[in-house]
Order: structure tokens, then C-alpha cells, then sequence
């Protein structure tokens, strides 16, 4: 039986979540699309207002070496708002290495999570899936989680940088404009 | 001639931020599902850690009354992270009055939002919108938006209290 542990990330685990990020975008034929770096993590996790939190699943590493735990999962999550309920948690990333899934690792953080959000007086927990990612979206409707792009027509959307910047151009911070 | 003002927006806001809220709702058919209070909106958006921002549009009362500018549209918006490429920018909310569309304010706001994504050094913004609001869609599309729901295939989720619940002391798998 492999033991596991869940706890909060901490500043030393900052390779290991980008280690997992790139093979979390692999996994998606993404990996090229990873240009966050190890000092971005850290200055936007571990800092004086964080922009993200994460938990981490680690296992005893194997007992020939000297080493220490092992990270083999994580979730990356933060707070949204939403102007009807408040405040709900944002689940971003959740990855378990291919070799250690199917032990219970998975149900653990979405355990860990969900506590969390109570803790933190969340009304909901929110998320996107592909929809091609059948065994995602199978694993978190067994846990009660409604397809709302499906069931309310809800579509996310982007603007990327180069419009933002076109449309930002000329700006002012306050403005008196006519009508 | 009218004018009109963008600014950030101030605890004093709150008010009017919930009266905008509601008339969204309302727009949108689900007014009863605004469960969220004044109090909630100024602890939540005003205090030492704030969960929301806010860009109020305001226009100079009546000169029949001697009040002070009238709210007459916002935006609400916070920051995410996305893993790959780091802080975005989210637009929850954004609404102008309808007796006040037409002038240009809605691009005002998106420009200003703009302008505060690429100072805060955000990579891109994202927002949802209902499926079967053209106007909406066809306003973003006009300034580059990109759908990915359709694009990418991404779709939204949501896991409600009581499964939360049921997840956080349900018995072991």
C-alpha cells in the first residue's frame, strides 16, 4: 500500500509544481504553452498577496535513496466572486502522476478543497473541463459537480494581450468623456 | 451637454453596486438568486484583502435636484492565474443602464479595464457570457475576443454547497 500525505504547498515545493504543470500540459499536447518560470511561481505564490494557492500530495520516497518525500500531485486554486452568492474557490490545476493514480490521492485534495472552501465561507467551487476529457468530467460529476456551459449556455472567452493593448492605447486612469 | 465619469469604486458605492447587481439579475431573469447583501459586497470588496474590484460610471445628477453624480453602470472584476502564463485578468460583471447605452460608456469601461490589465502586467482577460446573448458576443468579437468554449472545447462546472458538503465529510471511497 503506498502512504500518501496531502498539505499546503510551501516556496521549497516551486519545482516540483512547475515540474507537474509541464507534465500536466504534456498530458494535454500543450507543453510548448508553459512559458511561466520558477521565480514567476514564487513571486506570485509566495509573496505578500498571493494570486494562487496550491496543496501537494507527496509519497516516501523509495527507501534505497536518501531522499525525502516525493511530490507527486497537486491542485492550484484561488478565490473568485461571484455578484449574486459571494465568494466561491476556483479549482485551476489538478494533476496525480499517471503511476499513482487510482489509490485515492484525487478524492483526498477534492476532500481538502472542499473543507477549504468551507472554512473560507466559499458558496461553490467552480472549474472547466475539456469537453473531450470524459473521465474528468465522469470522476467530478460523481462528486456532484453540474456541467453549467452545458446546462445554463454559459461560453468562456478571451482577450489576449495584442487586443487589450490595442483597446488600452490613449486610456486614461479617470476620464470625463460626452455624451 | 451630459457627461460622463469613470472611477474606481469606494465603499460609499456599495449601494449603488448592489442596485446595478439586482438590475442585471433582473435583465437576465434571475433576480431572486441574488442572495449577496450590502454588508457582504463592502467586507467582501473593501476590506484588507478585497475578493472583487469595481469601475463604477457615474453622470451628473438632474440640476432640478441638488444631489450629487449618479451611478449609472460598473464593472466588476479580480485577478486569476492561469499555470501556463500566469496573472488574467477576470471580468465577473459589466453593465450600463439601458436608458444610458448607445454613448460609448460599455467602451469606455472595457478600455479602462484594459488599461489596468496590461499595467498590472495580466497576460490576457477572460469572462463567460450566455450563449444566447449576440449583442454581447458580438461586442467583445469587435474588439478581439476569442470564444473558447467553441475554440477549445473548455466547459464550466460548478460543485454546489451541499455536494461540497457531502465531499468534505462523506464517508472514505
Amino acid at each position: 500500500m503506498t502512504n500518501f500525505k496531502i498539505r499546503n504547498a510551501e516556496s521549497k515545493d516551486v519545482p516540483d509544481i512547475l515540474r507537474m504543470i509541464k507534465e500536466l500540459a504534456k498530458y494535454e499536447e500543450m507543453e510548448h504553452h508553459v512559458i511561466l518560470t520558477e521565480e514567476d511561481l514564487l513571486e506570485d505564490g509566495f509573496g505578500d498577496y498571493p494570486l494562487y494557492r496550491c496543496v501537494v500530495a507527496e509519497v516516501p520516497s523509495e527507501q534505497q535513496s536518501n531522499s525525502g518525500p516525493v511530490v507527486i500531485g497537486f491542485a492550484m486554486y484561488y478565490f473568485t466572486y461571484d455578484p449574486w452568492i459571494g465568494k466561491l474557490l476556483y479549482l485551476e490545476d489538478f494533476f496525480v502522476m499517471e503511476k499513482y493514480r487510482k489509490i485515492g490521492i484525487g478524492s483526498e485534495i477534492l476532500k481538502l478543497l472542499s473543507d477549504m472552501a468551507f472554512k473560507t465561507r466559499c458558496n461553490s467551487m467552480h472549474f472547466v473541463v475539456a469537453e473531450g476529457n470524459t473521465e474528468s468530467i465522469e470522476f467530478y460529476k460523481r462528486r456532484g459537480a453540474a456541467d453549467i456551459t452545458l446546462d445554463e449556455g454559459w461560453r468562456l472567452f478571451k482577450i489576449n494581450k495584442s487586443s487589450l493593448f490595442k483597446m488600452s492605447s490613449g486610456s486614461k486612469e479617470y476620464r470625463t468623456c460626452s455624451l | 451637454m451630459d457627461r460622463f465619469k469613470l472611477r474606481k469604486a469606494e465603499p460609499k458605492d456599495v449601494p449603488d453596486i448592489l442596485r446595478l447587481i439586482k438590475e442585471l439579475a433582473k435583465y437576465e431573469e434571475m433576480e431572486d438568486q441574488v442572495i449577496l447583501t450590502e454588508k457582504d459586497l463592502l467586507e467582501d470588496g473593501f476590506g484588507d484583502h478585497p475578493f472583487y474590484h469595481c469601475i463604477v460610471a457615474e453622470v451628473p445628477s438632474d440640476k432640478q435636484s441638488n444631489n450629487g453624480p449618479v451611478v449609472i453602470g460598473f464593472a466588476m472584476y479580480y485577478f486569476t492565474y492561469d499555470p501556463w502564463i500566469g496573472k488574467l485578468l477576470y471580468l465577473e460583471d459589466f453593465f450600463v443602464m439601458g436608458e444610458y447605452r448607445g454613448f460609448g460608456i460599455g467602451s469606455e469601461i472595457l478600455k479602462l479595464l484594459s488599461h489596468t490589465a496590461v499595467k498590472t502586467r495580466c497576460s490576457s482577460m477572460h469572462f463567460i457570457v450566455a450563449e444566447g446573448n449576440q449583442a454581447s458576443i458580438e461586442f467583445y468579437k469587435r474588439r478581439g475576443a476569442a470564444d473558447l468554449s467553441l475554440e477549445e472545447g473548455w466547459r464550466l462546472f460548478k460543485i454546489d454547497k451541499s455536494s461540497l458538503l457531502k465531499m468534505s465529510s462523506g464517508p472514505e471511497e
